[in-house]
């Protein structure tokens, strides 16, 4: 079963990292919007199957979009997950509102994995080259990150 | 008669008292015929004998007698002889029958004044003229002699009475016969000093002067010359002398140098007396003034001292004033009441009272504090009286960080506090609180905070990309697919470049964020760089259709010129990125003031009225995702205006919305000392382009 995932981030070329990774690892399709008003009229419109969503976006940022997709009784139900390069306590207090925050940057090959675990989908597409990563949120690859609170 | 001793006058206008003894009355009668016929008016008494003769002379005075030579018991010379015994001096006239020469000699000698030969009566009268005229020059001569002698009885009493000395001295001051003062004087007998020379009693010290004193006296016979000397006293000691010498050898009575001198060694020794005890009088008096005036100058200098003093604590509170009120930080000093007794004024700014409002002010009552556990309405918690008190009776500085403080208008101000307590002899005498305002800190680390976030956001966008699109190529998901493992590899190296102008431009941002970043200046020329921008854009402006014009006005400048540059590409790139194709960005240099001016205008959309400061700021654009998509850092425009201002200048936009925008950034010129050279303008513009 092949899900439709929205993506709303301004970075075109991030957003076109997205939509191919979850294309190639995990055959889904995609939607995208590069801005938050963009993101919620496609979501209304198209009820996707979940919404990855950027924080800091010019026009109004994730948090905001995100209060409004709740608020929105067609959304509301909408598994949203909030994509970010920042990690701030407000952020993971609003993460009660999402279903889940990946950092960036994020892995390609495992984004899709980390998607389907978050929502509690099947792992579906192929398997990924890192395992064992079943924590709510996924932190940067690599030693030099910040340090990311374990949140659940 | 008359008196005694002195002639009578003769008598004036004939009247004559005669006295005649004469026995004979014919010869009475015919003498006295004889005298009135020479006009005589005459008063007789004729007598005849002695005794006669004494009666009259008893009771009258007579002005001639006539005596007849032959007298009966008597003879004329007998009267005579009793007229000079009784030594009345008035002409006694001879009457005689014959008399023989030698007999008249006899009588003249006797005294008679004449005698008259009876026979030759009229040779009378003149007889009686003759002796009176006799009479007359008698008595004058005896006049003359009697004042003469008066003359030389005062003289003489006053040589002889005076205390002065006075000796006669010869031209070369050999001493002559002296008078008994100068005896007295000198101690001496009056013979003594014959053969002496005068010179040789002065002493030796004062010879010299005395010869000058004495050819002046010689040379001036007019003159009373005065001396003082010391003369030699007959007992061998020195006595001091003064007096005066006057040259009277011309004058035939004395003859000689005359010298008065009086001894004034008593004199001398009072006045050296005198002298002394004055002497010794000032001195008294100076050491008593120099006392007076050492204890004055002790009083001034104690008086000083204590104004000094005063001075100096005056000076010392002021400053101390000063420097407390200088102070960044609120200070505060409470008494062991609590009540307040001092605020500066950066306390009472903070706060927003005068410091006269704090004074006497119990500091809860300004809200400053409150009792432990107890917070005010605003749910603020100010610095706890606990802490206070603390402060109070613990001497040692207990600081409380991060109070929210309520301010006069019921605002909220961030501060740290620390409060110590004074000690005063060992008490506890008051306590010192300190504000420190952590407003501006706070507000500054909070900025910092979301640089950091935003650029941490920044950065980790183009290597999210740059991760997701490399990665998805190594893993060969898109080994099947060209185009889009192309897309990915465009992705990546993009990204890289992008990150490239970031990290750049956050560093450039940074570094020019730090004040002590000098920029080196030197000799710019406006066309010059405004040349040399337009020509590192002109890829840029060609690949998106937009024309470049620059007109650039000669002027020199000083400046960092990578800077300028920087700032003119960065200028042009914005310019060019937000403008139309087939527009004309321009770009244009001048002067102003002593300001040099650069402008960068273009035809693009225009920025919106509120955006026209903010977009200086960093990451700030007017279009994010806009400038995003053109390569933009959103660093640009805040790095331009930190050069701007490390130049002393000032960058800014004009524009209007739908009309395009002007950049202007304007720098002092701040030319250097000397500069030679010529300077060309830089202009050209685009070939058909339409202004």
């Amino acid at each position: 079963m092949s899900k439709r995932i929205l993506i709303i981030d301004d970075e075109d070329d991030i957003r076109e990292i997205v939509e191919i990774a979850l294309q190639q690892t995990a055959g889904w399709q995609t939607l995208a919007a590069g801005a938050a008003a963009e993101g919620l009229a496609r979501a209304r419109a198209e009820l996707p199957d979940a919404i990855l969503l950027d924080v800091s976006m010019p026009d109004m940022d994730g948090v905001t979009a995100l209060g409004h997709l709740k608020a929105d009784e067609q959304t509301a139900a909408i598994p949203v997950i909030l994509l970010t390069a920042t990690v701030r306590v407000a952020l993971v207090a609003q993460a009660r509102y999402a279903a889940g925050v990946i950092l960036k940057p994020f892995d390609p090959l495992t984004l899709a994995r980390q998607v389907s675990e978050m929502l509690g989908w099947d792992s579906s597409g192929r398997e990924s080259l890192d395992s064992g990563k079943s924590q709510g949120v996924h932190g940067p690859l690599g030693a030099n990150g910040p340090r990311t609170p374990p949140i659940l | 008669m008359n008196d005694q001793g002195v002639g009578a006058s003769p008598p004036s206008s004939r009247r004559l008292r005669l006295l005649m003894i004469e026995d004979d009355a014919a010869d009475v009668d015919l003498t006295l015929r004889e005298l009135k016929r020479a006009g005589f008016e005459v008063e007789a008494d004729v007598i005849q004998t002695p005794g006669e003769f004494d009666r009259a002379l008893d009771k009258a005075s007579y002005d001639v007698v006539l005596c007849d030579y032959t007298l009966p018991g008597w003879t004329g010379l007998d009267a005579a002889f009793e007229l000079r015994k009784r030594k009345f001096y008035v002409p006694f006239i001879l009457l005689s029958g014959t008399l023989g020469e030698e007999a008249a000699v006899d009588c003249i000698k006797q005294g008679v004044s004449d005698y008259v030969l009876k026979d030759r009566l009229s040779r009378l009268p003149l007889a009686l003229d003759r002796a009176f005229q006799e009479q007359e020059l008698r008595r004058a001569r005896a006049q003359a002699e009697h004042e003469v002698r008066q003359r030389e009885r005062h003289f003489r009493a006053l040589i002889e009475n005076s205390s002065d000395g006075i000796a006669l001295v010869d031209p070369d001051g050999m001493v002559l016969p002296s008078t008994p003062a100068t005896a007295a004087v000198l101690g001496c007998s009056l013979t003594d000093r014959q053969d002496r020379n005068v010179f040789d009693l002065i002493h030796p010290e004062d010879r010299l002067k005395a010869q000058e004193i004495f050819a002046d006296i010689l040379a001036e016979p007019s003159w009373a010359v005065p001396f003082q000397l010391r003369c030699r006293h007959r007992d061998g000691s020195w006595r001091w002398v003064e007096g005066v010498g006057q040259n009277l050898l011309a004058e035939p009575s004395v003859q000689a140098v005359v010298i008065h001198y009086r001894d004034i060694t008593h004199r001398k020794e009072q006045e050296s007396e005198i002298r002394r005890l004055n002497e010794g009088l000032e001195l008294i008096v100076a050491e008593r003034t120099a006392e007076l005036e050492a204890t004055n100058r002790e009083l001034e200098r104690k008086i000083t001292e204590q104004k000094m003093a005063e001075e100096a604590l005056a000076n010392l509170q002021k400053n101390t004033e000063l420097i407390l009120n200088s102070a960044g930080d609120g200070i505060l000093r409470v008494d062991v009441d609590g009540k307040c007794t001092f605020a500066n004024v950066a306390a009472a700014r903070m706060l927003g009272y005068s410091q006269e409002e704090f004074l006497g002010r119990d500091l809860r009552a300004i809200g400053l504090y409150t009792a432990p556990g107890e917070a005010d309405g605003a749910g603020f918690r100010p610095v706890s009286r606990a802490a206070h008190t603390l402060g109070l009776y613990a001497p040692s500085v207990r600081r409380t960080e991060n109070q929210v403080i309520r301010r006069r208008d019921g605002s909220a101000i961030h501060v740290d506090t620390s409060i110590t307590s004074i000690l005063e002899r060992g008490q506890v005498a008051g306590a010192v609180l300190t504000l420190r305002d952590e407003s501006e800190r706070r507000a500054m680390e909070k900025m910092k905070d979301e640089f950091v976030s935003v650029v941490s956001h920044e950065l980790r966008t183009p290597l999210t990309a740059i991760r997701g699109s490399l990665g998805l190529l190594a893993a060969g998901e898109l080994a099947q697919q060209p185009g889009p493992a192309r897309r990915m590899v465009e992705i990546a190296v993009n990204n890289a470049d992008r990150l490239v102008r970031l990290v750049n431009d956050i560093l450039d941002s940074v570094r020019l964020e730090s004040e002590s970043v000098i920029l080196t200046r030197q000799t710019c020329s406006a066309p010059e760089l405004a040349l040399q921008a337009a020509e590192l854009m002109r890829p840029m402006a060609g690949s998106a259709g937009v024309c470049l014009e620059v007109d650039a006005q000669p002027v020199i400048f000083s400046a960092n010129p990578d800077g300028i540059l920087q700032v003119l590409t960065n200028l042009l790139s914005n310019a060019i990125k937000f403008s139309p194709r087939g527009s004309v960005v321009r770009l244009e240099s001048g002067s102003d003031n002593g300001n040099v001016l650069f402008r960068v205008i273009d035809q693009g959309p225009g920025i919106p009225p509120d955006k026209l400061e903010s977009i200086f700021g960093r990451f700030q654009p007017v279009d994010a995702s806009e400038s995003r998509r053109r390569g933009g850092t959103g660093l640009g425009l805040s790095i331009c205006r930190s050069i701007a201002h490390h130049h002393g200048g000032q960058i800014w936009a004009e524009s209007e919305m739908g009309h395009g925008s002007t950049f202007v950034m304007s720098l002092p010129a701040e030319l250097p000392e000397s500069h030679e050279g010529v300077v060309s303008n830089g202009a050209f513009k685009c070939p058909n382009a339409t202004d």
